[in-house]
């Protein structure tokens, strides 16, 4: 190993020098001109003789509009007076004559006029009055002699501009503007301001681009005599995307030139405006094919991440997260999730900042990830961070603050109060049907006086659900020069979730000593910050270093509390025991809070990119980066919970978890274009990619804590045991792509991976791709692209799959105890990576002068040797055994529509549209092997993953009394697919109103999911106690009552196909009201920009289902631990409701300051 | 194509080809990627290549061996399960443990959706089978690492692997499948075997063991007993009888156990604690099911009861057995006494009926008193102790005292299953002549899943199934081969 980190260096050490050969003359060419390149300093002198920064001075913002051609510096200088009423005096000894002008601008700022026109004189710009300036050399530099001018010739001519939207005039900050045929080009600022330095004399086509902008293309003809140029860009925004760039395996290329359909969300414009709290609220409905699946409303819960389908049985199925090019730590809960059962896992996908995002795109299977091979089969997310942009330092705030509360409206539980006819006419309760915690009505000796209903969620003094509250602060900054740009940001989210103590049984928390911390025992504070430096290295290569530090602590009571989310379903009065309808027995509110559960996790991202263009053809990159993370999960049971628990041998409870992750990542690409014949041109690339990914820790465990001691010192037995876990994969890839008059783009690639965790007769794994990107149709207003894609990936075993393992034991033997081994695992040599192939095919379309895109996808998606976890059976010791003998298949349609419907004047409305359905199926198992009985759910041969599966009842009110009883009830022996547990249809509509030229603007987004049952758990629950309604209330639906005496006189062994009801639901999801102050008062206000944004999240949802929210559910099967033996993922998504808090909903109000 | 490029267009696809090449290779030339790929195992698991040294293999043998005992004499293993089937256990612990109850009725199919209740012999099954597996995964490393002097270990792992499947072959239906852990990873599935099939493989690893067992004369005697214990159940009773005429009879075999579930073992000992319980669980049984023996009424020695007055779960009087009396008094697997037992019915069935008793009460008047805690050997049989003339029996009369004797001697150790079932197979009688049966005296407990008021009809454990809960990836399982109402 050593020697193989050795030859990295060597690697990139010699790569480094080829390129920096080349760079070091650049830089000793550009070493001449640097103190030229610098620009005028603006500043004031005060009676005092103190130097004040003046760049604020209202003369100096005002904007101007100039066409200078070849003009000298003195008479630009005029110009500018003439233009703005300032009046510039200088000494015509310090100008350099003899450099000639270009400036043509339609609305530029004095400021940055002179700063164009100064930029390489080596002067200042002294205010001396409130309209009068003075122009002095810098200090401290010599003045420049006129015949010191490095000739226009060597140095190359400096091209300066703005971009702007062509219909707001407002700049476009991140707009890169590109050279073509040169390696020139910048990212324009948060103005829209951009500057390339180094343009050879000539003409030049100049590029720019930005997401949601067509793309612009300008020729200039840079003459030699110039020192400097202009060019502004008047951008058009546009639905049709197929202009954007894309980031990949390989690089960012342009839409249109990818075979796949790639889904990019500008995170920038959804983060300011939006009601978000993360990165997965930002992903949800934007991207069709991608499913979040949700767990519930407890802050920090965390959500699955679905694209096209499950396609794995025991393997990740979360897609792969690239963050600036280096691989991070996805895994359900982290690498250790220590929580297991315990709380909802969280998407450790919300470490991540999503304010210091520019943006995300979503790769969404293999035929779009097949450079990224092995782990990439579910799809990759590509997040690439804000940049640093040149300029003078632009400052970016704002502040967020909000409230969160679950929406009520619980089902009540129902109690019939009666009397008995004949012998005791005692009140009594009298349900309907049979209970195993109530006593049944009998038809003739008991008799309904009365029906109450109650569920404590339903009230305030004794719900759980109270008011939380939200706030995040951010601020960023950036800056920098052509050559050297940065970007600094920091965070702080502080969000306390709705759930508490019920104020009814805050006195006796008190009472029984419990911290004042279980009032509100959910919560989760998040720090984050990152920066990156970019620095060009002349103008062959350039280099950027990207670092985060993420820290995220989560507080969540353990929802082992005896059912606490399900509510009062254990079939109490309100007044039974005392416990304010919470259920016979313990209180479990207390018992809830009292068990406390927290979670610390400590992220340092870092990455070291390396840009090397030593010829226009030639473009190499490297880098390395890595995620280090550490966790600490901790697990406290109060002793003061066991006076309602009851005492027993493990007074109070205590666990921990401490466990790092380190994931190593490192890429090495060249790519060579070659221009073969005047329409063809060929693109090769060449890549390595490397991840390594370690984690160890300790986690231990005891008992007997006591009020004064809750730690492991002094517990009761505290034990401790060691885990850790190492993979690695290491893979390389080539890609020949053909690109034909620009509008045909045939591109092949292979990657070829090795990994630790395949089986050890199984050596690499090979996938193959192939696709097409056809721009058929572009003429006037229409655009049609046609596109077909065909790809491979995989998702290898974790490590020590493939082993035979065993367990270190301590048994009895003759003599006493002895240290011994037990097989824990018999391993299968023959293991092999998930292998899953997919074709894609779609058009795109753009109409209406690009007001309208359409985008429309089918894909057929297969995953081959899909890795079942087999637990051998009783003859085998019930060992887990991982065998490759599943198949798969995600077929399914995506559609994507963007239309402006109205674009005139100061009004603007935009509106999309995504929908996509997918069908699971797994196509088969090996033969004879026996479906996997989950419970409610199975993994069966001709059915989804995971579906739900459940006993039909057949019913008939053979009396016509309205009321089913057990007679007129029966029920199939064998169960019967019910549906799908996952949705299978989704669709959102996202729209934008803008009024007042954008400074007024609502959006909604509405979402949809449908195609599958959710298994109410609440009720089935509810039936055992005879708590229902249709227990209670003869008018009740008969099916309702049929599925209750189903349940309840079948003695509960099996599942009632009335308990899984269609969970169709339309959300509001989001409603926003953006003000931006208009540019005159924003300047007024000494600023760039200010906007202020009022937004609810889940305002309301509509729904079938009896149950609550049907989107609420309990995940715990998105757990992930790579200990010593549970190595595989429990895909099982929905399991159940019973324990799931509804959405939360989010009242927010956001100010964003630009200064 | 290159023809058709400018010379300058071709050097630079040359270079671009170079740079690329040199870089990649440079990248991957001195990086193996087996230097990259070789990770070591999890934290927390051995991996069986650390295994391969002599301790290794040591350690798997001693695990396996925890296993096998935890199977047969731990708690909730074949001894407990067979004597709860036969009159040896009865059940008195109703809350909730239908499975047991079952059992102890003579039901071990437990039928229907709505009880939800594994086959309670499902468990001793599968640990056994794992054991064997393990136990030959042991003989690979112990036949590689062992020095000549330590071979005895790979017979006494033989040994073992035969008792696992004599006493699988004397408890269990026909149809067991022998499924094996392969030496490094992967499985093969076992394909269910006849009872004597089963027995045929005991008799092939008792003779290895004996093989390997050369100058160590515990595992010599260990692996004697099993095989003449298999072939008594196979009928061949003179070779049954040669196995162990070397054996001495103060031979012991003791399986280990521990109070402390989490070592791997916990002995009847524990089952039979009020303490755990509130209340004994299992009880001597006395005449139970109107075959059943004596056990508790005989005040026989060899069948102590200890003076602890304490009570069943059901109210009734709990009767302690003593030789499980503490956690040290571990289950003998295999005895010398068991030998000379084997001997005198291999005499009955030459047609000396005296002979035979004869041999008994040598054993009573030589048995050690090291063993059962006698303290001081027997007195011979007599005539008013067991309804018969023993100095004179019929051969139906001399069968009854041999196995009476068997039953008193071996109480407890999980050989009365397989003899009630030799009665039935071998000597002829009906199943509801020796095992318990008309009313259960349990049967109508309220806390049942469903009422049992009399015995069944099963004289051995069911094979698991998937309506049990139950499941095997074993294409070639067919459950019970034979009913287990089958002798």
């Amino acid at each position: 190993m050593k020697r193989c980190r050795l030859a990295w260096v060597v690697a990139l050490t010699l790569w480094s020098a080829a390129g920096p050969g080349r760079a070091q003359a650049q830089r000793g060419e550009s070493g001449a001109a640097s103190l030229a390149q610098r620009g005028p300093v603006f500043y004031a002198v005060s009676s005092t003789g103190v130097r004040m920064d003046a760049r604020n001075a209202e003369v100096l913002r005002a904007r101007i509009a100039l066409a200078l051609h070849s003009a000298s510096v003195p008479d630009a200088l005029d110009t500018i007076a003439v233009r703005s009423g300032l009046a510039i005096n200088y000494s015509r000894s310090l100008m350099p004559s003899e450099q000639r002008v270009t400036l043509v601008a339609t609305e530029i700022t004095v400021a940055a006029a002179l700063s164009a026109i100064l930029m390489d004189a080596g002067l200042d710009v002294q205010m001396t009055g409130e309209r009068r300036a003075t122009l002095v050399a810098h200090e401290g530099t010599a003045v420049r002699p006129t015949t010191g001018i490095v000739p226009m010739s060597q140095q190359g001519v400096r091209l300066v501009g703005r971009v702007t939207d062509a219909r707001t005039l407002t700049g476009v900050g991140q707009a890169t503007v590109h050279i073509e045929g040169t390696p020139l080009g910048a990212i324009a600022d948060a103005d829209g301001r951009y500057a390339i330095a180094g343009v050879a004399p000539g003409n030049h086509g100049v590029i720019a681009r930005r997401v949601g902008y067509s793309a612009l293309t300008q020729t200039i003809t840079i003459r030699g005599d110039s020192g400097i140029a202009h060019l502004d860009f008047a951008l058009t925004a546009t639905p049709t995307k197929l202009d954007e760039i894309v980031t990949t395996a390989i690089g960012d290329q342009r839409r249109y030139q990818v075979g796949n359909v790639i889904s990019t969300i500008n995170v920038d414009s959804i983060a300011s405006t939006a009601p978000v709290t993360s990165i997965t609220d930002i992903l949800a409905s934007r991207a069709p094919g991608l499913e979040v699946v949700e767990t519930g409303g407890l802050t920090g819960s965390g959500e699955a991440i679905r694209i096209r389908g499950q396609s794995s049985m025991a393997l990740q199925s979360d897609p792969i997260v690239i963050v600036d090019g280096v691989r991070q730590d996805n895994s359900p809960g982290g690498s250790y999730n220590l929580l297991v059962g315990v709380v909802p896992t969280p998407n450790r996908l919300n470490d991540i900042d999503f304010s210091q995002v520019a943006t995300i795109d979503v790769l969404k299977g293999p035929a779009a990830s097949t450079e990224y091979g092995t782990d990439a089969a579910s799809g990759v997310i590509v997040i690439t961070t804000k940049r640093g942009i040149s300029g003078k330092a632009q400052w970016h705030a704002s502040a967020e603050e909000g409230l969160n509360d679950i929406p009520t409206g619980f089902p009540d539980y129902y109690y019939s109060w009666g009397h008995r006819t004949g012998g005791s006419n005692a009140a009594t309760e009298c349900p309907l049907v049979r209970s195993s915690h109530r006593p049944q009505s009998t038809n003739g000796t008991c008799v309904v006086d009365s029906v109450t209903h109650y569920n404590p969620l339903n009230h305030s003094a004794t719900s759980i659900y109270g008011v939380g509250t939200r706030g995040k602060y951010d601020l960023d900054v950036s800056g920098g020069t052509d050559r050297i740009r940065y970007f600094l940001a920091g965070g702080l989210t502080n969000e306390t979730g709705a759930l508490r103590l019920p104020p009814v049984f805050v006195p006796q928390a008190q009472a029984s000593g419990f911290p004042g911390s279980v009032l509100n025992p959910n919560g989760e504070q998040q720090r984050s910050g990152r920066a990156n430096t970019f620095l060009r290295l002349g103008s062959t290569a350039d280099i950027s270093l990207n670092v985060a530090y993420l820290s995220t602590f989560q507080t969540v009571p353990s929802l082992n509390g005896g059912g606490l989310f399900a509510g009062a379903n254990a079939g109490s009065p309100p007044d039974s025991a005392n416990n304010y309808g919470w259920g016979r027995g313990p209180i479990k509110p207390l018992i809830a809070v009292g068990t406390l559960t927290s979670q610390q996790t400590d992220r340092f991202t870092g990455g070291l990119s390396w840009n090397w263009r030593p010829t226009p053809w030639l473009v190499g990159f490297a880098d390395a980066g890595i995620d280090h993370g550490s966790q600490r999960s901790q697990v406290t049971r109060l002793p003061q919970v066991l006076s309602y628990l009851g005492a027993g041998p493990d007074n109070g409870q205590y666990s921990l978890g401490q466990v790092g992750t380190d994931i190593y990542s490192a890429d090495l690409r060249v790519a060579a274009t070659v221009t073969l014949t005047r329409t063809l041109k060929a693109v090769t690339t060449f890549g390595l990619n490397l991840r390594d990914s370690r984690s160890s820790g300790l986690t231990s465990y005891a008992t007997g804590l006591s009020t004064a001691n809750l730690n492991l010192a002094g517990a009761v037995n505290p034990s401790v045991n060691q885990l850790g876990a190492r993979s690695a994969t290491l893979g390389g890839y080539g890609e020949e792509q053909l690109q034909v008059a620009d509008r045909l783009f045939v591109t092949g690639a292979l990657r070829v991976d090795a990994a630790s965790g395949f089986g050890y007769s199984y050596q690499t794994a090979t996938y193959p791709k192939l696709s097409a990107s056809w721009l058929a149709v572009q003429q006037g207003q229409t655009t049609v692209r046609l596109r077909g894609a065909f790809g491979a990936a995989g998702v290898a075993p974790y490590n020590g799959l493939a082993l035979q393992l065993y367990n270190p034991v301590v048994v009895a033997a003759t003599g006493g105890l002895a240290t011994a081994v037990q097989l824990q695992q018999p391993g299968n040599p023959n293991l092999k990576p998930e292998y899953t192939e997919e074709w894609e095919g779609g058009v795109d379309i753009g109409l209406w002068g690009n007001r309208m895109s359409i985008e429309l996808s089918a894909y057929s998606k297969t995953t081959q040797d899909a890795l079942y976890s087999e637990a051998l059976g009783w003859d085998l010791g019930g060992a887990p055994y991982e065998i490759n003998i599943g198949e798969i298949r995600n077929r399914g349609l995506e559609g994507q529509i963007t239309v402006i419907p109205v674009q005139s004047g100061p009004l603007i409305w935009t509106a999309t549209v995504n929908a996509s359905v997918n069908s699971n199926l797994l196509v088969h198992l090996a033969p004879g092997l026996t479906p996997l009985n989950l419970g409610a759910q199975q993994i069966a041969p001709g059915y989804p993953l995971y579906g739900f599966w459940g006993n039909k009842e057949h019913y008939a009110d053979v009396n016509h009394d309205g009321i089913i009883e057990p007679s007129e009830v029966t029920v199939d022996r064998t169960e019967t697919y019910l549906g799908s547990s996952l949705p299978t249809q989704q669709a959102s509509f996202d729209t934008r109103i803008a009024v007042l030229n954008g400074t007024l603007s609502v959006g909604a987004l509405f979402t949809y999911q449908g195609g599958y049952r959710v298994f109410n758990a609440f009720a089935q629950s509810g039936a055992a106690n005879g708590t229902l309604p249709e227990q209670n209330i003869a008018e009740s639906p008969l099916w309702q009552q049929a599925r209750a005496v189903a349940y309840t006189t079948n003695a509960y062994g099996y599942y009632a196909s009335g308990y899984f009801e269609d969970g169709t639901v339309l959300r509001f999801q989001e409603l926003s009201l953006t003000y931006a102050l208009p540019g005159q008062f924003a300047h007024v206000a000494h600023v760039h920009s200010l906007s202020l944004t009022g937004a609810i999240r889940n305002l309301a949802y509509w729904t079938r289902y009896s149950g609550g929210d049907p989107s609420a559910s309990y995940a715990n099967g998105q757990n992930y631990q790579p200990s010593a033996n549970t190595s595989t993922v429990n895909n099982d998504l929905r399991t159940s409701g019973a324990s799931a808090v509804p959405l939360a909903r989010y009242f927010q109000f956001r100010l964003n300051v630009g200064f | 194509m290159l023809t058709i490029l400018s010379r300058s267009t071709r050097t630079a696809v040359t270079e671009a080809v170079v740079a690329s090449l040199v870089i990649v290779g440079l990248g991957v030339s001195a990086c193996r990627p087996s230097d990259v790929l070789s990770v070591p195992p999890p934290i927390g698991v051995i991996g069986s290549t650390t295994l391969q040294n002599r301790s290794g293999a040591e350690s798997e043998l001693t695990g396996a061996m925890a296993q096998l005992f935890q199977g047969i004499t731990g708690s909730y293993g074949v001894v407990e399960f067979s004597g709860l089937l036969t009159d040896e256990f009865g059940w008195s612990w109703y809350s909730g443990f239908a499975g047991d109850a079952n059992i102890d009725a003579r039901i071990t199919t437990v039928t229907g959706p709505a009880t939800g209740y594994n086959e309670a012999g499902d468990a001793p099954l599968s640990t056994i089978l794992t054991a064997r597996s393990s136990l030959l995964l042991a003989v690979v490393g112990l036949q590689q690492y062992e020095p000549a002097s330590g071979q005895s270990k790979v017979g006494e792992a033989y040994a073992l692997v035969g008792y696992a499947e004599l006493v699988m072959a004397e408890d269990y239906c026909a149809g067991v499948p022998l499924s094996v852990v392969m030496p490094g990873g992967g499985i093969q599935y076992g394909v269910p075997l006849t009872t004597d099939s089963l027995l045929g493989m005991a008799e092939a690893h008792f003779d290895s063991a004996l093989a390997h067992a050369v100058g160590n004369d515990t595992v010599v005697s260990l692996a004697s007993v099993g095989l003449g214990r298999t072939r008594l159940d196979r009928g061949h009773f003179a070779l049954a009888a040669a196995a162990v005429i070397s054996v001495p009879t103060g031979f012991v075999y003791n399986t280990v156990g521990s109070t402390d579930a989490t070592n791997g073992i916990q002995n009847l000992y524990e089952s039979q604690m009020p303490v755990n319980q509130g209340c004994g669980a299992f009880n001597m049984s006395d005449r139970e099911g109107e075959n059943g023996l004596n056990f508790v009424s005989a005040r026989d020695p060899r069948v102590v009861i200890d003076s602890t007055v304490q009570q069943t779960c059901d109210g009734g009087t709990w009767y302690y057995p003593a030789k499980f009396g503490n956690p040290s008094q571990y289950v003998s697997l295999a005895t010398g006494v068991e030998a000379r037992l084997i001997g005198a019915e291999a005499a009955l069935q030459s047609g000396g009926g005296a002979t035979a008793v004869s041999d008994l009460n040598a054993l009573r008047a030589t048995a050690p008193t090291t063993y059962l805690q006698l303290d001081s050997a027997m007195s011979a049989m007599k005539t008013d102790s067991i309804g018969v003339d023993s100095l004179h029996p019929t051969q139906d009369q001399a069968v009854d005292i041999l196995f009476r004797e068997r039953a008193f001697w071996l109480y407890g150790t999980g050989t009365r299953q397989g003899d009630l079932r030799r009665l039935i197979r071998q000597y002829g009688r009906d199943q509801s002549t020796v095992f318990p049966t008309g009313p259960f005296a349990n049967g109508n407990n309220p806390n049942l899943q469903s009422p049992l008021p009399l015995y069944g009809t099963d004289v051995s454990f069911t094979l698991p199934t998937a309506a049990s809960g139950s499941k095997t990836s074993n294409p070639n399982y067919k459950g019970c081969l034979a009913s287990p109402s089958a002798g």
